[in-house]
């Protein structure tokens, strides 16, 4: 990242004063060994392989320019590169806003690559196209042989550099897009935290209604999708303690269902992702092991409930559930 | 350049934690020092990092055993003697027990789920993003996913994509994600059982989303053979393409048995054809020593298989292929069938962490 940043203040301030350092003095080899073929691929082989391969010594658009430029002997298609690798440069650099950086790192991206594997690198030669160079190939073998040469030589250093360039020029959106990054962390735990709340600080599904959810939630048609604020309820089961007016043993454990219904909260806390209590309503039904009677369902929260309902015979359950009547007991 | 970062996605299964790529990892490492021109570990070049989702299934299959145990238990008003003697009868009946199809197949039911993959899609989105983010734009980076895992990165890459630049989408800061490999592709699995797919991984296509794609089949594993890749999605002819020396797309079919559970990632990760296109992918495909040697050498069926084992899992495909194709009923009677297969030849139920017993985790 210290490299990035000083390539960029570089390329800023090169830029400014109309760029006077000869290309000579950034990527120039001042090797004088001549190479064979085996050992201009060996010497490539290790740069491409190489750990933090990104030279301390940066060039800026017009060192990098200037250079491709008078590598055009070795490797004629240089040409057309130089002028488009350049002017995406400059587009970048002298990005203002937040558009203008992101339109510019789109095309980098998709006009600049490098694979150390198969030895290519991939750069443009102008606004629409590109040109995929095989820098064992094509550079390398070109000019080298099994005789050593100071022109394989000359090849071995235009190879690594085209590799070092196309990576510098990748590396150019490291500087652009610290502001995107920064939202991108934070958007992603925010989600995460609201997806886990919705799952856990609200009420619980039942298999049937993660399957009901699924069929009524929409994910969003770009990007991460947030979780809804309800749930739907469907044929929720849950034990109750009711009042049957028609019945001598007037109170007594029922088996209550919650047929359809939703529950609802409101995302709130510090953060904006904490699911809050909320409450639902439903419609429902109690079962006393013989009549069912059929009603509304109001959830107070996620533990606690309460029924009314109307039975066969024009007698009212009233029921509450386990939980409540727990909690009405113990005070 | 910087070190190549791998990231690992499992299956289905238990993968609680990233604990879950330690084997997958080591057997990397292993096969680095075997095949690898270099004095140094394949962790001096390679940042490995398992992805993990399973929590999000596991945490529903907790909430559902907790709601059923609300309700028979905790609200009935049994003493504590009689909840014991009810445990334990539920655990003597091994009624409490994961069978082989509960522990392969409900993951993918629970995938199927909107609310769920949409959780899910955000856990891996924010592991994936945290990593790459702490790299630069000129790194690269590859996926090696398993089984559902293939679904979920295809999933999950689509979604990204669609994305704005300060929502994680990292293509559009300028990142690129180098290499996908799915091992056991089941991408297009999920038309069944309607023979229709909601969510088609439709913009999940060479040079979007990844450089290149690899999928990775053994011929005797039925959950990989069940539904080929169809790649009906990518713009005409880009399976076909070269880019950058490579080509754009392969398929490679696998045919060891070396364990009863074929469909294991350790179990595709002990083929050296597999291991080497990683370390090509990654960038060290010039350091392979003799991989053609190594890849004959290879046997067919490992030293601890009975050849019985190969030929029942040749007529398993076979009978496979003569039952109704792409049908929900096919896939799961395949899965039962391969259960007992491999109960048969001595696989056990029970999660394990060593490939040789290649336990349910998958």
């Amino acid at each position: 990242m210290k490299t990035l940043f000083f390539l960029s203040v570089t390329i800023g301030s090169l830029l400014s004063s109309a760029a006077t350092v000869a290309c000579e003095s950034v990527l120039t080899n001042t090797s004088v060994q001549a190479l064979t073929i085996k050992q201009a691929e060996g010497k490539l082989n290790r740069a491409l392989m190489s750990i933090g391969g990104s030279r301390g010594d940066l060039a800026n658009v017009d060192d990098i320019d200037c250079y491709l430029q008078s590598q055009t002997e070795l490797l004629p298609s240089l040409k057309e590169v130089s002028g488009a690798l350049t002017k995406l440069g400059r587009a970048l650099d002298q990005a203002g806003s937040i558009e203008e950086s992101r339109m510019a790192i789109n095309i980098i991206n998709a006009k600049v690559a490098r694979d150390a594997g198969s030895g290519f690198v991939m750069l443009p030669k102008s606004d629409q196209e590109t040109i995929q160079i095989n820098l064992y190939a094509e550079v390398i073998g070109t000019h080298c042989n099994d005789e050593a040469s100071l022109m394989c030589n000359q090849a071995t250093t235009l190879a690594k550099n085209l590799w070092w360039v196309a990576g510098e020029y990748r590396a150019f959106a490291d500087s652009k897009n610290a502001s995107d990054k920064i939202a991108s962390l934070a958007f992603n735990q925010r989600l995460d935290n609201q997806w886990r709340s919705y799952k856990d600080d609200t009420i619980k599904l039942w298999p049937q209604e993660v399957l009901l959810n699924s069929l009524v939630y929409r994910t969003s048609d770009k990007g991460l999708s947030a979780p809804p604020s309800y749930k739907l309820l469907g044929l929720r089961p849950s034990l109750g303690l009711s009042y049957l007016s028609d019945q001598r043993h007037r109170i007594q454990p029922t088996l209550n269902l919650d047929i359809l219904g939703v529950y609802w909260w409101r995302y709130g806390g510090d953060n904006g992702v904490t699911a809050q209590p909320g409450r639902g309503i439903s419609a429902s039904l109690v079962w006393d092991g013989d009549d069912t009677a059929y009603g509304m369902t109001y959830h107070h929260n996620p533990k606690w409930s309460a029924t009314i309902a109307h039975g066969d015979e024009n007698d009212v359950v009233f029921s509450i559930s386990f939980q409540l009547a727990h909690w009405l007991v113990a005070r | 350049m910087a070190k190549f970062t791998l990231f690992l996605v499992h299956g289905i299964g238990i993968h609680r934690d990233p604990s879950w790529a330690d084997e997958t990892i080591e057997m990397l490492a292993q096969a680095w020092d075997s095949t690898i021109d270099l004095d140094s570990t394949v962790y001096d070049h390679i940042d490995i990092v398992p992805i993990t989702y399973d929590e999000v299934f596991e945490d529903y299959l907790d909430d559902f055993a907790d709601l059923g145990k609300a309700v028979l238990s905790d609200t009935l008003a049994l003493s504590s003697n009689e909840r014991g003697a009810l445990s334990k009868t539920l655990s003597d009946s091994k009624i409490t027990d994961k069978h082989f199809l509960w522990s392969y197949l409900v993951d993918v039911v629970l995938y199927k789920m909107d609310i769920v993959k949409a959780q899910v899609n955000a856990l891996v989105a924010k592991q994936l993003y945290q990593r790459i983010s702490q790299g630069s734009t000129s790194d690269e980076y590859g996926i090696i996913a398993h089984s559902l895992g293939t679904r979920v990165i295809n999933d999950t890459l689509q979604t990204i994509q669609s994305g704005t630049a300060n929502e994680s989408n990292f293509y559009q800061q300028g990142y690129r994600i180098k290499f996908l490999m799915q091992i056991s592709d089941v991408t297009d699995l999920f038309s069944l059982p309607l023979n229709s797919d909601k969510h088609p991984p439709k913009d999940v296509y060479p040079h979007g989303t990844f450089d290149y794609l690899r999928t990775v089949t053994n011929r005797f594993d039925p959950i990989a053979r069940m539904i080929p890749t169809k790649l009906n999605h990518w713009p005409d002819g880009r399976a076909s393409d070269f880019y950058m020396g490579r080509s754009v797309y392969q398929d490679i079919m696998l045919e060891h048995v070396h364990e009863t559970n074929v469909h294991g990632l350790t179990h595709y990760m002990l083929h050296p054809e597999i291991t080497d296109e990683i370390f090509d992918l990654c960038g060290f495909g010039r350091l392979l020593k003799e991989p053609n040697v190594r890849r004959k050498a290879f046997p067919v069926v490992g030293p601890q298989v009975q050849p019985s084992l190969r030929t029942a899992l040749r007529e398993l495909i076979h009978d496979a292929k003569a039952l109704a194709d792409n049908s929900w009923q096919t896939y799961v009677n395949l899965v039962i069938r391969f259960g007992d297969l491999s109960t048969e030849h001595g696989h056990d139920q029970a999660p394990q962490t060593h490939h040789n017993g290649s336990g349910a985790s998958a």
